[in-house]
């Protein structure tokens, strides 16, 4: 992490794009007071051109702006690469739902107004890299809910329609009652076949759909915050090297015919 | 003109004539007819109708009131050359079924009208017996009785059946009213639910940057020595950017204020155009056009409805938006302008203009270039009735020859209070 005595050169360099000025200035307050060098830019096309001559280390963005909007400038950045810069977008109307948003490789989604330092911590959280993000100390009591499901086949070797890995977290097909977004809850999968805990972690919801709608399945995209099984490291390897090119958590796009097996979950 | 309006006027019409002609025909049987009368009798009936088509109105009863009665009293003289009783006894009763049928519930107003046809029938024959009898004795009292009855009977009927046609037409006018009204009302929501989207992006964008300076400056004034000049800059910020808000509030609340609360008085131009902006901005802000407001002076005024001079204007910038996105320039300008009686706004866009044959319908309601599902097609039209009833007009600016490709729209309103009064409720409703 950096502060705001380090120097210049060793800041994790910010690039934030917004078209109200005064809003671009005092996002790039914030970040400054907290250690970060700043780019900014008006449009999506600036800041592109931005990323091709400068290595920027993590994207703020507006959604809507008129010379080109952050949707269009989050497709540009992750065609080219999958997850670096990573991309937090910033709206102030429901322009994208934070499901979409995360399927096209955003981190985070921040609906304005926003607390300010809600922002820097995400900034903060989205630098840290997978391992070091998944190591962070949790306690029990940071959760509020319990989800258990057993899962039929192990989702990063199948696509399943239960369950969907991201490389931030994953969806999860669910029938009962589901969580709210922004809360935290422990979640179980334990494989059909075989004893083993396949994953036990604690997740935020980061956003749900309470009805199925075409393709979409119900359920919620949940963004996985800390590892009880397996530990970090065991999980980079095994999980998050599978998910390495994948979304940061997918929207619940139904892949196949609808299986069989029933979903064995319960708060 | 719709086509069941023209149907039921040609219908009642046709009534008419049918009733002249039998009358005539039934004089002609007698031989006491003259082809003038006959002639006559049609131009009048075509002329009453015209008439009740066009006021749409009670007096247009009235007109056809008249016209039987100098009918009638035409056809007295001329067939009788005396003071035989049947054209102002009919006449006379006449009115019964009109009234009956404006005034009574339908069933009994049928009743009462069948009542007075019969009655008519019965008096048209004595009479017209005795009398033609007493001119000619030669005349055969059957076919007098016939023909004297189906005169009487024709003339009953077609003016309840005119009557019925004005009732029906009054009812019609007063649903199209009503629908106009929902239309009107459904066109504002519809322009406010585009507006929505905007005024919460218009809203809670200044609102992040107020949230951010706020906390931002209380953190300066914890450090030591406090940043104090850093603290003034956001705070003057946060200030102006809570007016903003203001604005856009501000400016929702007058275009959904409802007509009534709405009262017409002298309004601020700059008032009026800023709150325009602040409701129009995402959308022009999301089609990349820019918004070229010209300098207006702090003291300009009109006398209107704000809420319905708002939403012309929306409805301008907003149209004007639509077509200048299209553009590669991609603009659109207000203006405005002002002479000691007047107001004139001027909207003007990059757009590709109104084609030529297109200037004459555009006003004209439902019709839109956009396609389905984009707009209703009503907005020009009520935009026009809402400068209309503000005692203003609304219409499409002449182009240059040089520029022909700008399209412009002048919405011109007083400047005070009419002297007449114009009754800006009435006139919209």
């Amino acid at each position: 992490m950096t502060d705001a005595t380090a120097p210049s050169h060793n800041r994790r360099i910010a690039l934030v794009v917004e078209d109200q000025e005064r809003l671009r200035a005092a996002i790039c307050f914030e970040l400054e007071e907290a250690g970060f060098s700043t780019r900014e830019a008006d449009c999506g096309p600036e800041a592109l051109k931005i990323i091709a001559m400068e290595k920027i280390d993590i994207v703020l963005s507006d959604i809507r702006m008129p010379k080109g909007g952050g949707v269009e400038l989050l497709q540009a950045i992750r065609s080219r690469n999958v997850h670096t810069p990573p991309v937090i977008l910033m709206t102030a109307f429901a322009d994208i739902t934070i499901g979409d948003a995360m399927d096209k490789g955003a981190e985070r989604v921040f609906v304005k107004p926003f607390e300010p330092h809600l922002l820097v911590e995400a900034v903060r959280d989205t630098l840290l890299g997978l391992k070091a993000k998944l190591a962070r100390p949790v306690s029990a009591a940071q959760s509020n809910f319990e989800i258990e499901v057993t899962i039929d086949a192990d989702p990063t070797a199948d696509a399943s329609n239960q369950l969907q890995f991201g490389r931030g977290g994953f969806f999860l097909a669910y029938n009962d009652l589901l969580p709210k977004p922004g809360e935290q809850g422990h979640f179980s999968f334990t494989l059909k076949h075989g004893p083993t805990v396949w994953l036990d972690c604690l997740g935020r919801v980061a956003w749900t759909r309470s009805e199925a709608d075409g393709s979409l399945m119900r359920g919620c995209g949940v963004e996985i915050i800390a590892l009880l099984t397996p530990t970090p490291e065991e999980y980079c390897g095994r999980i998050g090297r599978a998910m390495s090119s994948r979304m940061y958590i997918p929207c619940g796009t139904r892949q196949a015919p609808p299986t069989t097996s029933k979903l064995h979950s319960g708060r | 003109m719709p086509f069941d309006k023209d149907y039921r006027s040609l219908f009642s019409t046709c009534c008419y004539l049918m009733g002249a002609s039998a009358t005539v025909l039934g004089a002609e049987a007698l031989s006491y007819a003259e082809t003038e009368i006959f002639v006559a009798s049609c131009a009048m009936a075509v002329l009453s109708f015209t008439a009740g088509i066009a006021t749409k109105r009670v007096s247009s009863l009235i007109i056809t009131d008249l016209y039987f009665f100098l009918w009638m009293t035409y056809c007295t003289l001329v067939l009788y050359r005396s003071d035989g009783i049947i054209g102002p006894t009919t006449s006379l009763f006449e009115p019964m079924p009109v009234l009956a049928l404006a005034l009574l519930p339908r069933r009994r107003a049928i009743a009462w009208t069948a009542v007075v046809i019969l009655l008519l029938a019965v008096l048209a024959a004595s009479n017209t017996a005795k009398e033609l009898r007493e001119i000619d004795p030669n005349i055969q009292w059957p076919s007098t009785f016939v023909s004297w009855t189906c005169a009487a009977l024709a003339l009953s009927t077609n003016f309840a059946v005119g009557s019925l046609y004005l009732r029906q037409l009054r009812a019609t006018t007063s649903q199209q009213n009503r629908m106009t009204q929902q239309l009107q009302l459904s066109e504002k929501f519809a322009a406010l639910g585009e507006l929505a989207g905007g005024v919460a992006h218009e809203v809670k964008n200044p609102l992040a940057l107020i949230t951010l300076r706020v906390d931002q400056a209380r953190r300066l004034l914890d450090k030591t020595p406090p940043d104090i000049d850093r603290v003034q800059s956001f705070l003057a910020e946060v200030l102006e950017t809570s007016r903003q808000i203001n604005d856009v509030i501000t400016g929702l609340n007058q275009m959904t204020r409802q007509s009534k609360a709405d009262e017409a008085s002298p309004i601020f131009v700059q008032t009026i155009v800023n709150s325009v902006v602040g409701l129009c901005r995402d959308k022009l802000d999301r089609h990349g056009v820019r918004l070229d407001v010209a300098t207006l002076s702090a003291d300009a005024t009109v006398f209107a409805r704000s809420g319905q001079v708002m939403q012309v204007l929306v409805n301008l910038v907003q149209n004007a938006c639509d077509a200048a996105a299209l553009s590669p320039e991609k603009w659109v300008s207000i203006e405005f302008r002002q002479d000691s009686a007047q107001g004139v706004f001027i909207v003007r866009d990059s757009g590709a203009g109104v084609p030529l044959a297109l200037q004459g319908t555009i006003f004209e309601p439902f019709f839109t270039t956009k396609p389905a599902g984009h707009g209703t097609g009503l907005g020009l039209s009520i935009s026009r009735k809402l400068a209309v009833a503000n005692g203003g007009t609304l219409q499409l600016g002449t182009p240059t020859n040089s520029n022909s490709s700008i399209s412009t729209f002048i919405l011109t309103l007083p400047r005070r209070q009419p002297k007449t009064g114009i009754d800006v409720e009435e006139k919209v409703a």
